[in-house]
């Protein structure tokens, strides 16, 4: 399935009725079996421009589509193809991951017959055995995360869209992500990837793009970026775009 | 429909693995048998104080008419002469009242309880037949006819028995269901709305292939069968509180309680009604709260609504041919006269068609609602 994004933005107005352009003028494509990179400090659009991916944002320009399919017109069909999974993307507390797997499969359409071994096998590839039937308020911060990922899985997806998702988690926990990302990456899905942790970045993307208030300033593969900014690593090139972008 | 479906199962199981939140649903309801038993053994006591002998002091001497008036009210008199003891007597229960006749006048003494007030009036209708055999003694002297001066008319009074306790109660026990419903409802729209956003999880709902429309929907059935059970177990309970009434307060015997299958089941559609337009009124104003408290606040507009009828009751204020388009209040008036036997259909259909009407305006607001991001982002 590959992505098109054609110049999307989207505006904001706030409390006071200014308008904020969170996202300006974006464009790229994502290919399959490609792990791209959205990169940027925080505030910088990554979140809206994910939620517009994922088709819980509309656009007011520009256009996004999975193959021929667009949005609104074919979202459930989108939804259907891709998994999202973001910081603000939380769980209910008061059922167990196995209750809330099989709430997301019937969300998703999965056929009854189907969806227990689904489950099962989310809940083998992520060992959520020993805590499938606790509550999910009673869980640590890494069987969380684990849960989230397993509910990612259960459609089968072709695209997965992950905003922030190793933030605030430790290294077992990130490192339960990033080797799922490759995994997936070989399965040949798209994985897009935000994440201000441009180390992670390096390690794990084909491709990146660095965002700054709303607007790409550069996008390639890590090492063009190093080559073309002349420096050795993401977070050293982002800062001299920025420096650039000032004096402009 | 399958996603609207799976929607309304998950809002029912939330809530009712919420403890809680249940308990608290269900209080109100339970609140309704409490009160009528305290009301049966309250005009029970009434009843029995009007019966029961009344001890008095008195500083008069008594006539042989007025002996036998006292003792037709089953009035008895305690013989002391010190009239600076009386108070003290009263205040030790050891006599009822007492009254002081100075200056050609009987005063009264008595406390201020409810039963004070009975043996007054028991005082009073001693004093009142004397006044009349008085009356008749003088006209007779005149060689009048005492008929001409008091029977000119005849009347007899028929009034349906204990209509007005009756009708109390059922004020009460039908706001309470409404408010019952309020209960239910705000609850139901404040963890389907305000809590998931704060929690975090309508971001994740959202992420699948679901419509906002068939969310709300959902969301809003699932509100509405919660406060249907609630109801019910709302008017169940008072039916059988008030049938057990009849059966053990002598006040209550007399009770004509109409609970045949018409009005059980005019009163389903009535509370069905409820269910639904609250529900939806609860989602829509719960939309743009971004926490649990302020969602809480934005609600307690319909409690206020779902009290005006017991206001209006207990203020007996005539508004009933508005009453019945001002949506939340007019439930309880039209319960009120389906129990009573006064449906008058073209009322009972305007609370319906209202109702509709409400409905479809309130579930499109709601579906339009959330399809803004500012309702469903609340961050």
């Amino acid at each position: 399935m590959i992505l098109k994004v054609n110049k999307v933005s989207k505006e904001f107005i706030n409390e006071k009725k200014e308008k904020f352009l969170a996202n300006n003028n974006i464009s790229f494509e994502v290919k399959e079996g490609e792990v791209l990179g959205i990169l940027g400090p925080n505030g910088a659009g990554k979140t809206t421009l994910l939620r517009m991916l994922a088709g819980i944002m509309t656009p007011n320009e520009g256009k996004i589509t999975y193959d021929n399919l667009s949005f609104p017109k074919d979202s459930k069909k989108i939804k259907k193809e891709i998994a999202f999974l973001s910081g603000n993307t939380k769980l209910y507390k008061d059922i167990s991951p196995y209750e809330f797997l099989k709430l997301c499969g019937e969300y998703y359409g999965i056929d009854k017959k189907d969806l227990n071994t689904k489950i099962e096998n989310a809940i083998k590839l992520f060992s959520l055995e020993e805590f499938k039937d606790k509550r999910i308020e009673h869980l640590s911060t890494g069987q969380l995360q684990r849960t989230s990922i397993a509910r990612c899985v259960i459609h089968n997806p072709q695209v997965y869209i992950f905003d922030e998702v190793t933030s605030g988690l430790d290294i077992i926990a990130s490192k339960v992500i990033l080797d799922f990302i490759k995994k997936e990456k070989q399965n040949n899905k798209s994985i897009i990837y935000s994440t201000h942790y441009m180390e992670e970045a390096e390690n794990i993307c084909d491709r990146v793009i660095l965002i700054h208030k709303g607007k790409i300033i550069k996008s390639g593969t890590p090492l063009d970026i190093k080559e073309e900014t002349n420096t050795t690593n993401l977070r050293d090139a982002f800062f001299k775009l920025i420096e650039g972008d000032k004096n402009e | 429909m399958n996603n609207i479906l799976i929607t309304t199962k998950k809002e029912l199981r939330s809530i009712f693995r919420d403890k809680k939140t249940l308990i608290m649903l269900f209080v109100l309801p339970i609140m309704i048998p409490v009160l009528i038993v305290l009301y049966g053994f309250m005009f029970d006591n009434m009843d029995n104080s009007m019966n029961e002998e009344t001890k008095i002091a008195i500083n008069y001497e008594l006539s042989a008419i007025e002996k036998e008036i006292l003792k037709n009210n089953n009035i008895s008199i305690m013989k002391t002469t010190k009239v600076s003891k009386f108070n003290n007597l009263l205040k030790k229960g050891e006599i009822d009242a007492y009254i002081i006749y100075e200056k050609d006048i009987y005063n009264i003494y008595s406390n201020s309880t409810e039963s004070g007030s009975i043996i007054v009036e028991k005082i009073a209708s001693y004093l009142e037949t004397y006044n009349k055999y008085k009356g008749e003694q003088y006209i007779l002297k005149n060689k009048l006819d005492p008929n001409k001066v008091y029977n000119n008319i005849k009347y007899d009074i028929h009034i349906e028995s204990n209509t007005i306790i009756l009708n109390m109660i059922y004020s009460i026990a039908f706001t309470y269901t409404i408010m019952a419903i309020v209960i239910a409802s705000s609850n139901m729209a404040m963890s389907a709305t305000a809590t998931e956003k704060e929690n975090g999880t309508l971001e994740t709902i959202l992420t699948m292939p679901i419509k906002t429309s068939e969310l709300i929907v959902g969301k809003h059935l699932g509100g509405t069968i919660m406060s249907f059970i609630v109801s019910l177990f709302s008017l169940t309970i008072t039916m059988i509180s008030l049938l057990a009434g009849k059966y053990y307060f002598t006040s209550f015997k007399e009770f004509n309680i109409n609970f045949n299958i018409l009005n059980i089941i005019s009163s389903v559609v009535i509370l069905l009604a409820a269910s639904i337009l609250i529900s939806g009124l609860a989602i829509s104003l719960t939309a743009f709260a971004k926490t649990t408290k302020e969602a809480q606040s934005k609600t307690q507009i319909l409690t206020i609504l779902s009290i005006i009828p017991l206001f209006v009751s207990i203020l007996e204020v005539d508004i009933s041919k508005f009453i019945y388009y001002i949506p939340i209040c007019n439930y309880t008036e039209a319960l009120m006269n389906i129990f009573n036997n006064r449906i008058e259909p073209i009322n009972i259909i305007i609370v319906l068609l209202s109702s509709i009407i409400y409905i479809a305006l309130v579930i499109n607001i709601i579906i339009k609602l959330y399809k803004e991001e500012k309702v469903l982002f609340s961050n």
